[in-house]
C-alpha cells in the first residue's frame, strides 16, 4: 500500500474512530446513567453499538464525498470526517415527520417517528435488552462479593448508621432522607436480605462509591 | 439497571429540582402531572416527609423546609 493510499484512508478512519466513543457515550448515558463507563470494559453488545455508529459513519461520509457534498479547504479531510463522526447521533436521531394514530378504546396516542430514527429506536431497543444483561449481571456480581465478604457479618443497624457519610456531599436532606428510607424498607421487605438494597445504592450513586462503603467494612 | 427509581426519589429530586432556588411551592396536581403518578400516591409519600420534616403541606400546596433543602456536608 503507498504513502497515498494510506492518507486517502485517513477520513474514513477518522469519522469511524470519533463515531465509535460518541455513540457509546451518548447511549450509555442516556439509559444507564450511573456506572455505564463500565460497559466500556463489560459488554460486548454496547461495543457492537459503537461499531455499527461507526460503519454507519463511514459510509454516510463515502456517500457525501463522492457526491461532493462536502467542504473543501486545507482541514477539510481531517475536519468533514471528524464533524460526521461526532454529529453521527444527531444524524441518527433525525426524525423527518411523526405518524398518529389513536390507539385503543381510550384513544392514547401512539406516535411512528418517519426517518432513520425509526431505525434506530428498534436497534436500541434490541441492544438495550443484551446490554443490560451484562450490566445487570456484572453488577449483581458484585453485590454478591461484597455480601459474602463482608457486609452480611455487619449488623445492618451499623450499616444503615454508616451508609449516609458515603452519599454524595451535594444531596438535598430530602433526598437523602427519601434514599435511606427506601434502603431500609428494601431490608425490611425482603426480610433482612440486603442484596436488593444494595442493588438500590449502586444504581443511584454509582459502583465507585459502593466499593468505598463496603472497603470500609473490610479488615 | 436501566433509570427507575422508587416513587419516593423520584418526588424527592422532581421537588428539589422545581423548588430548590426558590421559597416557592408545587401543588400536588403539577407534581402528578410532572411524574405521572396519581395523586394519592404522591400524598403519602408527602405525608412521610411532613413527618420526618423535609417538607410541608398546606391546602394541596407542598413546600420543601429549610431542612429539607439543607445539604448533607
Amino acid at each position: 500500500m503507498s504513502v497515498e493510499e494510506i492518507i486517502g484512508w485517513i477520513p474514513i478512519f477518522i469519522a469511524f474512530i470519533t463515531a465509535y466513543p460518541i455513540s457509546m457515550l451518548e447511549y450509555g448515558h442516556r439509559k444507564f446513567r450511573k456506572n455505564y463507563l463500565l460497559l466500556f470494559v463489560i459488554s460486548l453488545p454496547f461495543h457492537l453499538y459503537g461499531f455499527l455508529h461507526g460503519l454507519l459513519a463511514v459510509l454516510i461520509y463515502w456517500v457525501l464525498s463522492e457526491k461532493h457534498l462536502l467542504a473543501t479547504g486545507e482541514v477539510a479531510f481531517v475536519l468533514n470526517p471528524l464533524l460526521v463522526g461526532l454529529g453521527i447521533k444527531g444524524i441518527t436521531n433525525l426524525n423527518f415527520y411523526n405518524i398518529v394514530s389513536a390507539k385503543g378504546k381510550e384513544e392514547k396516542m401512539e406516535i411512528t417517528p418517519l426517518g432513520p430514527k425509526l431505525i434506530m429506536d428498534s436497534i436500541e431497543k434490541y441492544s438495550e435488552t443484551l446490554i443490560e444483561d451484562n450490566h445487570d449481571k456484572y453488577l449483581d456480581m458484585q453485590i454478591h462479593q461484597s455480601l459474602k465478604n463482608p457486609l452480611q457479618q455487619i449488623p445492618t443497624a451499623t450499616l444503615l448508621k454508616e451508609m449516609p457519610k458515603f452519599l454524595p456531599h451535594s444531596l438535598e436532606r430530602v433526598v437523602q432522607v427519601a434514599f435511606m428510607d427506601e434502603v431500609k424498607e428494601s431490608i425490611a421487605t425482603h426480610k433482612g436480605d440486603l442484596h436488593f438494597a444494595m442493588r438500590l445504592f449502586v444504581s443511584q450513586y454509582g459502583l465507585s462509591r459502593y466499593k468505598m462503603f463496603v472497603k470500609g467494612f473490610r479488615k | 439497571m436501566k433509570i427507575e427509581e422508587p416513587l419516593s426519589l423520584r418526588v424527592a429530586k422532581t421537588l428539589v429540582n422545581l423548588l430548590g432556588d426558590s421559597h416557592s411551592s408545587v401543588s400536588v396536581q403539577q407534581l402528578s402531572f410532572e411524574l405521572k403518578s396519581s395523586p394519592e400516591d404522591l400524598l403519602k409519600i408527602i405525608d412521610k416527609f411532613t413527618k420526618n420534616g423535609t417538607a410541608r403541606l398546606m391546602g394541596s400546596q407542598i413546600y420543601l423546609t429549610e431542612e429539607g433543602l439543607s445539604k448533607v456536608a
